[in-house]
């Protein structure tokens, strides 16, 4: 009963983003999603300064350390010895990235669809082998539907992730 | 004296030579493998890395980590999304259901059973008898028209028959753990709930912690992870009741 209440309040008012529902392109402001480019395609990884979480994504255990992705961007690394003061070690710049996972001190990451083997030591971090094709792809379009979005312009790049933001006049919409 | 000192500047550069290269280095830990949280699509079994892809499972020989190797590609079904090790079986998440997988032999996983729900997003964890599947309405994923934001328990003490024991309405559920012999399913913005386990065929919601939002999280001995957008926080269990410990931004 609910259900069926509650699908026709939504057909009411929204449509439900249903295929039916078209939107207005008149909105002066509006929250939306804004894809977030990466400058560089290349499998550049690099080891930087610990930098603050922007948004999380997926975590990982390894002993005594723990490692957050930040999405699409790499992965923060944190000592986690002492579960009430963690410190923060350092960020590995990995574009494209999403998964994590360690065996014997290596570290497996994607890079877009590309699985990266990383050996991190002293104050860098390089690439042991790739192998491509194997990991899952970006979102193509916003993670949501009946959404604004800002429309997508591949001259600045390859997405690695949509943030929700508030859009000046989107041309763009995802039913 | 000098020789004294000598010594000393020696020792000193010695031990910042090595404090710096053991500062960054990813050493080995006892176990020589990590843990993921319910929503990871890469999970390391033994020698190999599973990883997921929308419609596949792709294994990579890790036995030299170092060296990696990909071996074969199986594909699994449609909007595949979360991979979850169980003993010797790998439960995963799609958008229309759990897919079970028995690696005994671990270099060629065999699809034992699956279960469908409505769709949606949903990572599955798993114990000796049963599974804990969530399923979220919306965001990225495929949507009824029907809203199915749900928690179901799945008997598995059949392996090749999962059986639906409890299905319980939920928020907007996303990543679960267990944690102290108990439950809890994170429910994004709206807060993170404990289930009672006591009968795991009917996990009952003992406490509903609003205020932690919750994305995954991961459950140790002593602490629960937990992340949510802006960063991770961390609690323990004292006396019974949840305490915060840390926060990471």
């Amino acid at each position: 009963m609910k259900n069926i209440l509650s699908i026709i309040l939504c057909a009411l008012i929204t449509g439900c983003a249903t295929d039916e529902y078209a939107p207005s392109f008149n909105m002066t402001s509006v929250e939306g999603y804004q894809p977030l480019y990466s400058q560089s395609t290349d499998l550049e990884i690099s080891i930087s300064e610990a930098i603050p979480i922007s948004l999380a994504g997926k975590i990982y255990v390894y002993g005594d350390l723990l490692l957050v992705n930040e999405v699409g961007q790499g992965i923060h690394v944190f000592d986690n010895k002492d579960k009430f003061n963690p410190q923060k070690k350092y960020f590995i710049n990995i574009p494209g990235n999403r998964d994590v996972a360690i065996k014997d001190g290596i570290l497996f990451a994607d890079s877009f669809t590309n699985l990266l083997a990383i050996k991190i030591a002293a104050d860098s971090a390089f690439v042991i082998k790739q192998i491509n094709n194997v990991t899952a792809s970006v979102d193509e379009f916003p993670p949501a539907r009946g959404v604004y979005f800002e429309c997508i312009d591949a001259s600045k790049g390859q997405i690695v992730r949509w943030d929700l933001v508030t859009l000046e006049n989107p041309e763009c919409y995802r039913p | 004296m000098l020789q004294t000192m000598k010594n000393l500047v020696l020792l000193i550069s010695f031990v910042l030579l090595f404090g710096c290269a053991d500062d960054n280095d990813i050493s080995v830990s006892s176990e020589s493998i990590g843990i993921g949280g319910s929503t990871a699509r890469f999970t390391i079994v033994g020698d190999h890395l599973y990883i997921v892809t929308e419609s596949d499972m792709k294994l990579i020989d890790v036995s030299d980590a170092t060296n990696p190797s990909f071996k074969s590609s199986v594909n699994i079904g449609r909007d595949i999304e979360t991979i979850f090790p169980y003993k010797n079986h790998l439960f995963i998440g799609s958008a229309g259901g759990v897919f079970i997988y028995n690696i005994d032999d671990p270099a060629s996983p065999s699809f034992v059973s699956g279960f469908s729900h409505s769709l949606g997003c949903d990572p599955v964890i798993a114990n000796d008898n049963y599974a804990y599947v969530t399923v979220r309405e919306g965001t990225a994923c495929r949507r009824d028209m029907i809203e199915s934001n749900n928690l179901i328990t799945l008997d598995i003490s059949n392996i090749s028959n999962p059986v639906e024991t409890s299905n319980q309405w939920m928020i907007n559920p996303r990543g679960l753990t267990f944690f102290k012999g108990e439950l809890y399913v994170a429910e994004g913005a709206s807060g993170m709930k404990r289930f009672n386990l006591e009968d795991p065929a009917r996990p009952v919601l003992e406490k509903f912690y609003a205020d932690i939002p919750a994305n995954d999280m991961i459950g140790l001995d002593d602490v629960m992870i937990i992340t949510r957008d802006e960063g991770i926080f961390q609690y323990g269990c004292i006396q019974d009741s949840i305490q915060y410990l840390s926060t990471i931004l």
